[in-house]
């Protein structure tokens, strides 16, 4: 019995020492133990936040570290994730995140170092926290999210405090395994871009322009710059086309087109090619600026030059999807309360397809047509009709009659055409007329 | 539900029939003949500084519609009165 009772007791003392260790450790050195933001995304501003679900710190929490180091797109191999990281076009590679965009003690001084000192055991925010706007000691403002993606790795750890100074310790963790990476889960940018033409996947011959609407999901007008960028690789996207905003109207999608005149494909190259592109929104209203995942298109000499947006299919951040059929919802009381509501809405479940069914018929009926639209002999009719696309609405190359020369002239020709396009409808009219009259059926 | 199933269905069907039409290769055609009625459409322009091209091609087009729709329904009368039994 004695034996038991030491061994026991040994192991609860062991347990004991081995919990002390790594909380003396983790005072130190090591990051907290459990770190889980619910969410993390832009808001309206373009600022980053950071809703907490979680944060576990160490058991009997002597020194607790001062704060958690955020950095943007930084490699989790760096050494300190220091304020001057190497990181090209970004700012500072690491960021202090403060309580509420702004600590106790001032941006310097971030708001969870005091708030746990001597807790034994400390847990933040476990059901579903504060929101927390990163902020960057370094500029003394909120961190730069210019050029940020869906697709760019968030590194959060935490680090040991150097007193109550803007400064970083030399005890900042290292090696990999004391971050942890996450992305942005959404985005609540006031104006969000979807591409229209050419979209993602697109098979499509020289379009004459860029095509996409705008969502302004704000309360207020907004301004700005979109620019796409595109080029033959996802990672060169060095050619650009551009234009503004003025005046966005709040709560709508506008549509807005940028001429197209980059020659994708010459006589001599390739009868295809595949191009990538993407968008950019620099919304001077707010200081927003996004740039929207990479899509890739394909450039074909026999495409026609415009390929309509696939219903329901958007490419910005796996954004809602929309369709004018709503789904049959009539009541949600139960059977007994509203039974007319329910069986009319199992009446219309059976019958009528939802938007995701609707959708998927789209898709089906399309992908079956597509295949089946480029190969013998349905492609030959594709090309000549592609060909055949705005072709009365060729470009003058005359040098004889010029535009200055019909300028001159337009006094006279405009009434002309005009004339003669009224005897053309009277005549078709007549043609209509003559038809119906010995038609045999 | 019953209609998106009816429609699935015969999209399927569709697929099946036309899955041997799948082993055909890639129509293609020379560049030079979208260069070429590009040109055209060039020198086309030319006769829209003092002719309403647009509005000629809106009438043409609507002439060819009816002319083909009625030849359609000739030939599928034409196909219809060759089935034995009928008239």
């Amino acid at each position: 019995m004695k034996k038991y009772i030491l061994i026991g007791f040994l192991a609860v003392m062991g347990t004991l020492a081995f919990s002390s260790h790594n909380a003396l450790a983790f005072s130190i050195t090591t990051p907290a133990s459990y770190v889980q933001p619910d969410t993390i995304f832009l808001d309206q501003n373009g600022n980053l936040e950071i809703q907490w679900h979680k944060i576990q710190l160490g058991l009997f929490g002597y020194d607790l570290p001062g704060g958690i180091m955020v950095s943007i797109n930084g490699t989790s191999t760096d050494p300190n994730l220091s304020y001057n990281g190497p990181y090209a076009g970004w700012s500072p590679g690491g960021h202090v995140l403060t309580y509420g965009g702004v600590g106790t003690g001032g941006p310097c001084a971030p708001g969870f170092g005091g708030a746990y000192s001597g807790a034994s055991e400390g847990t933040y925010g476990n059901t579903y926290g504060p929101i927390s706007t990163v902020w960057d000691a370094n500029t003394n403002g909120y961190v730069s999210t210019v050029g940020m993606t869906e697709a760019t790795p968030i590194y959060l750890t935490f680090f040991y405090y150097n007193g109550y100074t803007c400064g970083i310790s030399e005890s900042l963790p290292s090696g990999n395994d004391y971050y942890q990476v996450f992305y942005l889960n959404s985005v609540e940018e006031p104006v969000q871009p979807n591409f229209l033409q050419p979209f993602d996947g697109a098979v499509i011959g020289q379009f004459p322009k860029w095509d996409f609407y705008l969502s302004n999901n704000s309360t207020s007008t907004q301004d700005g710059v979109v620019t796409v960028h595109f080029g033959t690789g996802p990672g060169s996207l060095s050619l650009t086309a551009s234009t503004t905003y003025s005046g966005l109207p709040a709560g709508t999608d506008t549509e807005l087109t940028i001429p197209q005149t980059y020659q994708f494909s010459t006589p001599q190259g390739p009868s295809s090619s595949v191009w990538y592109a993407d968008i950019e929104v620099a919304n001077s209203s707010t200081g927003f600026d996004i740039t929207g995942s990479v899509i890739s298109f394909t450039v074909s000499n026999n495409a026609p030059a415009f390929a309509p947006f696939p219903n329901g299919m958007f490419n910005f951040g796996g954004g809602e999807t929309s369709s004018t059929a709503a789904d049959c919802q009539y009541t949600t009381s139960s059977f007994l309360d509203d039974p007319v509501g329910n069986i009319e809405e199992a009446g219309c479940n059976m019958f009528i397809p939802n938007s995701s069914e609707q959708n998927d018929l789209y898709d089906s009926f399309h992908g079956t047509w597509d295949s089946l639209s480029t190969r013998v002999p349905f492609g030959y009719a594709s090309i000549i009709t592609t060909a055949f696309t705005n072709f009365q609405e060729g470009t003058n190359t005359s040098t004889l009659i010029t535009t200055t020369t019909y300028a001159a002239f337009s006094s006279v020709l405009d009434p002309l055409k005009a004339g003669i396009s009224f005897l053309l409808i009277l005549m078709l009219g007549f043609w209509i007329f003559y038809f119906i009259q010995h038609i045999d059926l | 539900m019953i209609v998106y199933w009816l429609l699935k269905i015969f999209i399927y069907l569709l697929e099946l029939i036309t899955a041997p039409l799948l082993l055909l290769p890639d129509a293609s055609l020379s560049v030079n003949l979208t260069g070429t009625l590009t040109q055209a459409g060039n020198y086309l322009a030319l006769f829209d500084l003092f002719l309403p091209i647009p509005e000629l091609f809106i009438v043409f087009g609507i002439i060819v519609s009816i002319e083909a729709g009625y030849f359609t329904y000739k030939a599928a009368r034409w196909i219809y009165n060759k089935i034995p039994g009928i008239n």
